[in-house]
């Protein structure tokens, strides 16, 4: 009997292992890529493991470009365009949750229809917002707009429906302000589902790549998304870069998501609880 | 009530710090480089111009270097090249001309397709046809647009044939060595087979799968896309279908290889692989092969002639915009990258084929491929450079002209049939084009 759990057990590890395998194949390769000689990554047929392991295309690719001023720039609109999404979007999704006033689905439809529309639709109106708000060429630019992500308040207000009134009403008769209400109540009991929105966020801001491209023009300002495209010419993709200079883009992103992967887990199990 | 006003507070005053931070990082990195429109800096007046740029090479570390010494002659000019990748470039460059904050300059591989946004550069090049006369003729067909001389050309390429010199050599097989000697495509085929089979190549000729290296075909049958002013299309006339069906016998040999056209291989990774007898491309792989290829030796030949020869001419341009501030300034560094001097030292550093009649560069790499490549595109018909300036038509059917040489090869299609159908469409367009003109 325990025999057969066992072996159960065993057997469901084993497609386990054998399928997230699957799923780090890319990864995997892309890193061991970026190990390789630029001949050797050119080989035919291809071979999974470098023939000898080489730093060579880390040292190229840092040389063509400016890339510690890339990942402070990336990392400075990341955090800030994060932060500024998180209490934003905690905010709107609270009211548009908890407090019933007049056209409160006016204003949710109105935030998800936005969802419809594609960036590449809106670019030129919203660059000349920019534009007349002199954010262009600025990092100000693409840490503000992008910061007003509708997924976020969806989000945070389909959570926070399931916090019930009588928590909140309780509070309001022992005194508390709305303010109080908010920090107190709201953000602690939010914080998965925020834990999640700063993920997804720090995900999104990381690895934008066309709305910076519209916005900044100055190399000194450019993000490592940018940097790294444009190892892409009309004829020749300068591969041993852009394979190096993604393996070092991917670090950040992991970190985050090693950071609030418990909180992503408990946030995913208690978003499909409701009462 | 006190507590949540501290939390408040809090947040408030760390958004405070991020922001100064923020400025302050900005304000010592940007200081120097602020618009020239609201601030007057340390020398009287400092212009400076966006150059919006794409790389393929080594290219855009030449330029920075032209930058630098234009610069030292200029100290009131500042140049801020912009990098953004290739595919991009259009996007970037139509939202900062219709944003109303067009760059002073870009380079560009289409100038038609910014023509109304465009600085009209006589002022500063002299008359067009004076100007345009030193260059190859195809070239004037993009630079002169609605009568107007809205670019000027940094650099061509021409579709080619580089092969296994390795391989070739293993077979005993012999390319030809001057223009006289070139092989008909019957002589390559056999040459081809013989370095499969005596050399040991895996694949023939991979053959770039594309619609613009399958045109190099067309015109050597004595095909084009459009006649003459693009009125009409010339794509299902009998050299057309010939050319076509001549294409299919190469393919069904295995000369050309089945793996690119239907199996969707890269044909640089195979010609690099050092498994391909040879690869028909063009000048601007020279650069890359010789950083890539260590195994093998290779070299440039001339493309087989069928009617005629032909190869087909590609070319990218600097032009100036209208609206920038900064017109005149753009104008002059157009007229300093063109000169003859200038641009001589741009095409040999970058390894790139000169844009002139009658080059007379030479490289520290290669200068005899590149002879063959200017040797292409001086017998090349005219038709082989007017086809492919019209950017305004030819990009919306050329897709279909793809899938419907890959329809003949598979044998779903007769070569009338699908090519047909690719006229058809090609009419729409046409009508289209004028439509909005």
């Amino acid at each position: 009997m325990k025999y057969r759990k066992n072996l159960k057990k065993l057997l469901v590890y084993l497609l386990l292992i054998i399928i997230s395998g699957l799923f780090l194949i890319p990864v995997l390769w892309i890193v061991l890529s970026s190990l390789k000689t630029p001949t050797d990554l050119y080989k035919w047929p291809p071979s999974l493991f470098p023939k000898e392991i080489t730093f060579v295309n880390f040292e190229t690719a840092f040389k063509k470009g400016n890339f510690g001023v890339y990942f402070y720039n990336t990392t400075v609109v990341t955090i800030l365009s994060t932060i500024i999404t998180l209490i934003i979007n905690t905010m709107a999704g609270y009211a548009l949750a908890k407090y019933k006033f007049y056209g409160s689905n006016l204003i949710l439809i109105g935030f998800l229809s936005t969802l419809m529309i594609p960036l590449e639709i809106i670019m030129i109106p919203i660059f000349i917002v920019i534009r007349t708000l002199g954010l262009y060429n600025s990092l100000w630019g693409i840490i503000i707009p992008p910061a007003a992500t509708p997924t976020g308040v969806f989000l945070i207000r389909q959570y926070l429906l399931g916090v019930p009134d009588e928590l909140l009403e309780a509070a309001r008769i022992d005194g508390a302000s709305e303010w109080r209400l908010f920090w107190n109540i709201i953000v602690p009991i939010a914080k998965p589902v925020i834990s999640v929105l700063a993920i997804f966020s720090f995900m999104w801001r990381w690895n934008d790549f066309l709305w910076p491209l519209i916005v900044i023009s100055d190399p000194q300002k450019y993000t490592i998304q940018l940097a790294i495209s444009n190892f892409i010419g009309e004829f020749n993709v300068d591969w041993p870069s852009l394979i190096a200079m993604s393996v070092i883009s991917m670090i950040p992103v992991l970190i985050v998501f090693l950071i609030f992967q418990k909180q992503l887990v408990k946030g995913i199990v208690t978003s499909g609880l409701k009462e | 009530m006190l507590k949540s006003r501290k939390v408040l507070y809090i947040i408030l005053s760390v958004l405070l710090i991020f922001t100064l931070i923020m400025g302050g990082c900005s304000s010592t990195k940007s200081g120097s480089n602020s618009s020239s429109s609201n601030a007057p800096s340390e020398t009287a007046k400092k212009v400076k111009l966006d150059f919006v740029w794409f790389t393929d090479g080594v290219e855009g570390k030449v330029m920075k270097e032209i930058i630098a010494d234009y610069q030292k002659e200029h100290p009131n000019v500042e140049i801020n090249l912009i990098e953004v990748p290739y595919d991009d470039l259009e996007a970037k460059l139509k939202t900062m001309i219709t944003g109303g904050k067009p760059p002073a300059l870009a380079r560009v591989t289409n100038p038609g397709a910014f023509a109304s946004a465009a600085l009209e550069l006589t002022p500063y090049l002299g008359d067009k046809d004076t100007f345009m006369s030193q260059f190859l003729d195809g070239l004037k067909y993009y630079c002169i647009v609605d009568n107007r001389l809205i670019a000027a050309p940094m650099e061509v390429t021409a579709n080619g044939l580089i092969y296994n010199k390795t391989l070739f050599d293993k077979a005993g097989v012999k390319v030809p060595q001057s223009p006289d000697e070139v092989w008909t495509w019957d002589e390559f085929a056999a040459a081809i087979k013989k370095v499969m089979k005596d050399g040991g190549a895996k694949y023939g000729v991979v053959w770039d799968f594309t619609p613009h290296r399958w045109t190099t075909l067309l015109y050597e049958f004595g095909g084009s896309i459009f006649n003459q002013d693009a009125t009409d299309t010339n794509i299902n006339k009998p050299e057309a279908i010939e050319a076509l069906n001549y294409f299919k016998k190469l393919v069904d040999e295995d000369v050309v290889a089945k793996a690119v056209w239907l199996g969707g291989e890269n044909p640089n990774n195979l010609f690099r692989s050092g498994t391909a007898a040879a690869h028909l491309s063009g000048s601007w792989m020279i650069a890359n092969y010789r950083d890539t290829i260590k195994n093998f030796e290779w070299g440039v030949t001339y493309l087989p002639k069928a009617k005629i020869r032909s190869s087909v001419l590609g070319a990218k341009f600097v032009m100036a915009f209208k609206n920038s501030g900064v017109e005149k300034e753009a104008g002059e560094f157009i007229k300093y990258l063109a000169s003859k001097e200038i641009d001589d030292k741009y095409v040999r550093e970058s390894l790139f084929l000169s844009p002139r009649k009658n080059p007379d560069v030479t490289y520290d790499f290669g200068t005899e491929m590149f002879k063959v490549f200017s040797n292409e595109l001086a017998v090349s018909p005219p038709a082989a450079s007017y086809d492919w300036s019209r950017q305004d038509i030819i990009p919306k059917f050329t897709s279909d002209l793809k899938a419907a040489v890959v329809e003949v090869l598979q044998g779903k299609k007769t070569a009338k049939e699908a090519l047909d159908h690719v006229a058809e469409l090609a009419r729409e367009a046409i009508k289209e084009a004028q439509q909005n003109k």
